[in-house]
């Protein structure tokens, strides 16, 4: 036994090890080596049988029985593209970013959609929702875009005007049945720039009045109809909160923040007042005596304690309507899947109140678009047209109970599926009656003008600044940032 | 910045040649055994490292090409109240998320050093909160902090005492949020108990036999054997603690009135919500810079109360 | 006879302190238990329930009934098999790559002299003080360049040349251990990698044991990775599927908690088991040990 050795073993003695520990950790760190290699050589196959992948089949099939009946909804006559499908295989990848068990009924359409279309393949790639735009990004910078993207109104402009996607008027025109018209007027706006229309909505959907019936109920309170105005609603929240700590009930579950870039339309312009002169966004306009005096009339809702505080969650449902705790609220019609799942007491939807000078509601919604690294645009376009085609639509949204489709002639079926509540007609209305408008913050300023203002609003919310003090300074941050957009 | 000396056995040379030899063949083996580090540096850190500083001197949203800007960045930057509001912002937690967390995570240690039976379930249990989903630990943080729903209020009305809105006030957001990062104290307790582990117990015999006391032995073997890893966290959790975002992000995204604006956030937000890719490196920059500053200090001062037993200078 | 009893009244005395410090140190410990295994708990909870159980008020730990299915429910949304192949593939890999390399580097930095070493150790460090956000897309670039984005390579490559949390790690455990153990050893006539692994790993098993509990936890729960440079649902990571449940506009809880519960398993399996390396306590008092 060397000396190195003796002094080795006292050393560990001293430590409370014993010599087998030593032989063990030794052994360990060898098999981990061993092991190694045969997980490389399952990496490196990995990686080569994806290098071979083109045109080969689609992704892995859902392992699964879905919660969509694959043929339900396949009924629409599915338009025939003047564009000629493609002559070899050839593959397309769509980015997504649907939640887990919708993106079942996504690889439903995609396998239908290949079977129509034998030449093209359809990878559909689905990414979280919460990084969708870092993933994104990276692959804008490295010129990697998949053939179609989602994109949603808030970053659509940003993106549209820094070159990312393809303008799809020439390809519209060739289709004599595409029909722009049936598009509801908001849910384009966000996709247009420079003359020219650059993505397809899927989607676009007003705000809308959720109630908790159980509690109008118990108040005895009728339900909101179209007769409501804002005071009305203002009355029946105060009307509506009730009991102390635990027990208590709130009659409204929000207030407006100029922080919010869907605030505008649906708390300001009932008054005649503004956020942002829209559409250009160059003037912030929220100092005007009217908006004060708007933000001021919503204001009292909070001192008269008819309004949670807040509790802001990025990327988290934050569902206090849920708790059934809430009397009314204003969200948007992507909202009722969630609200539907979720809760425990009978609710519906109602038409946002009208105000003395306006009647409006915010709408929003999201598109797919065509991307500049698309190597296959034919292929990418002939899946777009029949992707939001009035078939396609009502196969992914309206029968599924999605709702909110960007084509009015597929909301008849979202809104006599079974997934519908009551009050959806009130959701199309709001949307064919011209109540619902795009007027809402989509300028590429935008993310820089709701990071301004927001902290101001909050110390608002905190009690410790006054609404007209915190809107002066709200116009004095936001006013240099839409100056931008001037000229 | 100055790095304790670990000087091996003979030290570097001046006359003889053999010595010399001797120096050089040490570090010869010196750079071959940190070769795969120098390897992978080249490889994969240093392009992206330098790339991001060719960035911070142009305007490039990465969705298309860049301009130059030369230092226009860093000019505005100097102006941008913002930026220090989040350096601040980041200095108060990672001071107090690190000085809090060093405590809690050593008490934790050293209470989970005990040999008592099913001591590897609590551990599993205390470590628990930095695996959990953090969703789940988001959702269940607003269900217990929420000024009208939560747990904590609901608790204190129960003696009538109105709480606060422990997210809304601007005031008590930030300490909510260092009193949450509490929480997940179970990652530097793992190496702490792993220092725990190593201290020699002849060690603790030794002091015995000269009639320490617990607390006694605690001061006099227990924290100078440790202080290499205290060290550890401290460097390592403030370097983490000043990037990290993921909670804050999730919970108040920089609210309210930006009292939990966080570094990291501003930076994430100003790269991938306003695509300011220029601008967010330039932030980084700076940041960088600070966090090396802060380093160097902390290696310094350790000089006075680090002890490496395998230091040739002690 | 005088001195037997005194020496059998310390003796019990240190009984008594002895049995009075565990109950002390239960009492500790069941009580932050509870704080600590709560977020926990309420996954398990909320993994058993019905979706519109989820959210109610006040929130309730306890299940109105037991959804086992929600398990494999939420298991067979994605393909969560192959997830979990390609995790281990990662988690693994990286575990090994990252204790070979960062021992090896982390002993040069702590047993060895050669120029530039301070230096090399800021830059070792410096790599973890740039923030993320702004190296991810020059690197995903780099990779792009050499056509490995959309394989599992970036994920699994860089473990094998060091990770400088790691490095750090170790090289402060490594200067803890007198430098006699190598000087006796090199005047028996080991060389530098004798030393390494004959005499410091050996005496390093706990802090071996932490990089590979934070390696494998790291890597199992690595979301920004797989996310930037995975495309195909076939290479995705069991993070980046879990993660996939959360949407825009609408999130099954219960199926996400349910998911996160089994892939949380494995790791507090590495977790419960790795601590066998954790040597049995030495006490602070110094009466436990072996």
């Amino acid at each position: 036994m060397g000396k190195h050795e003796e002094e080795l073993a006292r050393e560990m003695r001293r430590r409370g090890m014993s010599r087998r520990d030593v032989i063990r950790i030794g052994l360990q760190l060898g098999l981990g080596a061993a092991s190694m290699g045969m997980l490389l050589a399952a990496c490196g196959q990995s990686a080569s049988t994806d290098a071979e992948k083109p045109a080969e089949e689609p992704a892995a099939e859902p392992a699964s029985e879905s919660i969509f009946d694959a043929n339900a909804g396949n009924t629409g006559a599915w338009p025939v593209s003047a564009v000629a499908d493609p002559g070899e295989k050839v593959e397309i990848s769509v980015g997504h970013t649907w939640d887990a068990v919708f993106f079942e009924r996504q690889l439903q359409f995609d396998k239908l959609f290949m079977e129509r279309h034998p030449n093209i393949v359809v990878k559909a790639e689905n990414t979280p929702w919460g990084e969708f735009r870092q993933k994104y990004t990276a692959a804008a910078a490295g010129n990697a875009l998949p053939d179609l993207l989602y994109t949603q109104f808030s970053w659509a402009q940003e993106t549209i005007r820094s070159g990312m996607y393809i303008a799809l008027d020439d390809w519209i025109a060739k289709e004599k049945d595409f029909n722009l018209a049936d598009f509801t007027k908001p849910s384009l706006v966000s996709y247009q720039y420079d003359g020219k229309l650059w993505g397809i909505p899927y989607d676009e959907g007003p705000g809308n009045l959720y109630y908790n019936k159980d509690l109008f109920d118990a108040a005895g309170e009728a339900y909101p109809d179209d007769s409501w105005d804002l005071e009305k609603l203002k009355a029946v929240a105060i009307k509506l909160t009730s009991g102390e700590g635990p027990n208590k009930i709130f009659g409204l579950g929000e207030l407006p923040s100029p922080g919010d870039s869907l605030m505008a339309p649906n708390y300001l312009f009932p008054f005649g007042a503004q956020y942002l002169s829209e559409p250009k966004e160059d003037q912030c306009l929220i100092n005007n005596p009217e908006a004060v005096a708007a933000m001021e009339w919503w204001e009292e809702l909070r001192a008269k304690g008819a309004v949670p505080s807040p509790a802001d969650l990025q990327n988290v449902a934050w569902p206090a309507f849920q708790f059934g705790k809430i009397a009314m609220t204003l969200q948007g019609s992507w909202a009722t899947p969630p609200i539907a799942a979720g809760s425990k007491f009978n609710w519906d939807i109602a038409k946002w109140p009208k105000g003395p000078k306006a009647h409006s509601t915010f709408s929003a919604g999201s598109a797919y678009m065509i991307t500049r690294d698309s190597k296959h645009v034919e292929a990418a376009w002939i899946y777009l047209n029949e992707y939001l085609s009035t078939a396609g639509q009502t196969y992914m949204w309206a029968s599924t109970g999605r709702g909110s489709p960007s084509r009015l002639s597929a909301w008849p079926a979202y809104i006599s599926s079974k997934f519908a509540p009551a009050g959806a007609k009130n959701v199309e209305e709001a949307m064919s009656q011209g109540i619902g408008t795009h007027d809402i913050i989509d300028q590429p300023t935008g993310p820089r003008v709701t990071q301004a203002a927001g902290p101001i609003w909050d110390l608002v919310v905190a009690g410790q600044k006054s609404v007209k003090d915190a809107l002066a300074e709200v116009f004095a941050a936001v006013d240099p940032i839409v100056a931008e957009n001037r000229g | 910045m100055s790095i304790p000396q670990t000087t091996v056995a003979p030290p570097v040379p001046t006359g003889k040649p053999k010595m010399r030899d001797m120096a050089r063949k040490e570090e010869r083996s010196f750079y071959l055994f940190i070769m795969p580090w120098i390897i992978g540096f080249l490889l994969f850190d240093a392009g992206a490292i330098l790339a991001s500083f060719v960035i911070s001197f142009t305007n490039w949203s990465a969705l298309s090409a860049p301009a130059w800007t030369g230092t226009l960045n860093y000019t505005k930057l100097a102006a941008d109240p913002l930026f220090y509001k989040a350096m601040g912002n980041s200095l108060y937690y990672g001071i107090g998320s690190v000085g809090l967390g060093t405590i809690v995570s050593f008490l934790l240690a050293l209470l989970l050093n005990q040999n008592v039976w099913g001591i590897t379930l609590f551990r599993t249990i205390f470590y628990l909160p930095s695996v959990v989903s953090g969703i789940a630990v988001a959702i269940l943080w607003i269900m217990i902090l929420h000024q009208d729903f939560g747990l904590v209020n609901s608790f204190l009305a129960f003696f009538g005492i109105k709480g606060p809105g422990w997210l809304v006030q601007p005031e008590w957001a930030m300490p909510s949020l260092i009193l949450m990062s509490l929480w997940s104290a179970g990652g530097s307790m793992v190496i702490y108990l792993a220092g725990l582990q190593s201290v020699p117990t002849h060690l603790y015999e030794a002091a015995e036999i000269d009639g320490a006391n617990t607390f006694q032995k605690f001061w006099t073997v227990t924290v100078p054997m440790m202080s290499p890893v205290i060290l550890y966290n401290l460097i390592v959790g403030f370097i983490a603690s000043i990037q990290g975002f993921v909670l804050v992000y999730v919970m108040t995204n920089g609210g309210p009135a930006n009292a939990t604006l966080v570094y990291g956030l501003y930076i994430y937000r100003t790269a991938f919500i306003n695509f300011q890719m220029g601008y967010a490196s330039a932030l980084a920059w700076i940041l960088l810079v600070v966090i090396i500053a802060i380093t160097a200090i902390q290696f310094t001062v350790a000089r006075y109360w680090v002890y490496y037993e395998g230091d040739l200078k002690q | 006879m005088q001195a037997q009893s005194s020496l059998r009244k310390s003796a019990l005395g240190i009984r008594q302190t002895a049995v009075v410090l565990k109950v002390v140190t239960y009492l500790l410990l069941g009580l932050l238990s509870i704080s600590f295994v709560l977020p926990f708990l309420w996954m398990v909870s909320t993994s058993l329930k019905l979706s519109q159980d989820v959210f109610t008020y006040p929130p309730s730990f306890f299940p109105n009934s037991f959804e086992w299915q929600n398990y494999p429910k939420g298991w067979r949304v994605l393909p969560f098999d192959t997830f979990l192949v390609n995790s281990l593939i990662v988690t693994f890999s990286n575990v090994i790559g990252n204790i070979l390399s960062c021992a090896l580097v982390a002993f040069g930095f702590a047993r060895l002299k050669g120029r530039g070493r301070d230096f090399l150790f800021l830059m070792l460090l410096a790599t973890l003080m740039i923030p993320r956000e702004v190296t991810i897309i020059p690197r995903f670039l780099m990779f792009s360049a050499v056509g490995l984005t959309n394989t599992l390579w970036p994920l699994v490559l860089p473990a094998w040349f060091g990770y400088a949390f790691f490095i750090f790690l170790l090289r402060q455990f490594f200067m803890s251990i007198p430098l006699d153990l190598d000087n006796a050893a090199r005047i028996d006539g080991a060389n530098n990698w004798q030393i390494l692994t004959q005499v410091i790993l050996p005496l390093s098993q706990p802090a071996l044991a932490s990089v590979a509990i934070f390696a494998f936890i790291g890597n199992w729960s690595n979301l920004l990775d797989p996310l930037i440079y995975l495309r195909s649902t076939e290479l995705y990571t069991l993070a980046l599927g879990l993660n996939l449940f959360r949407g825009q506009n609408f999130t099954q809880f219960n199926l996400l908690m349910a998911v996160s519960i089994i892939t949380l398993i494995p790791v507090l399996l590495m977790f419960f088991f790795s601590q066998k390396l954790f040597v049995q306590g030495v006490s602070l008092t110094g009466m436990g040990g072996r």
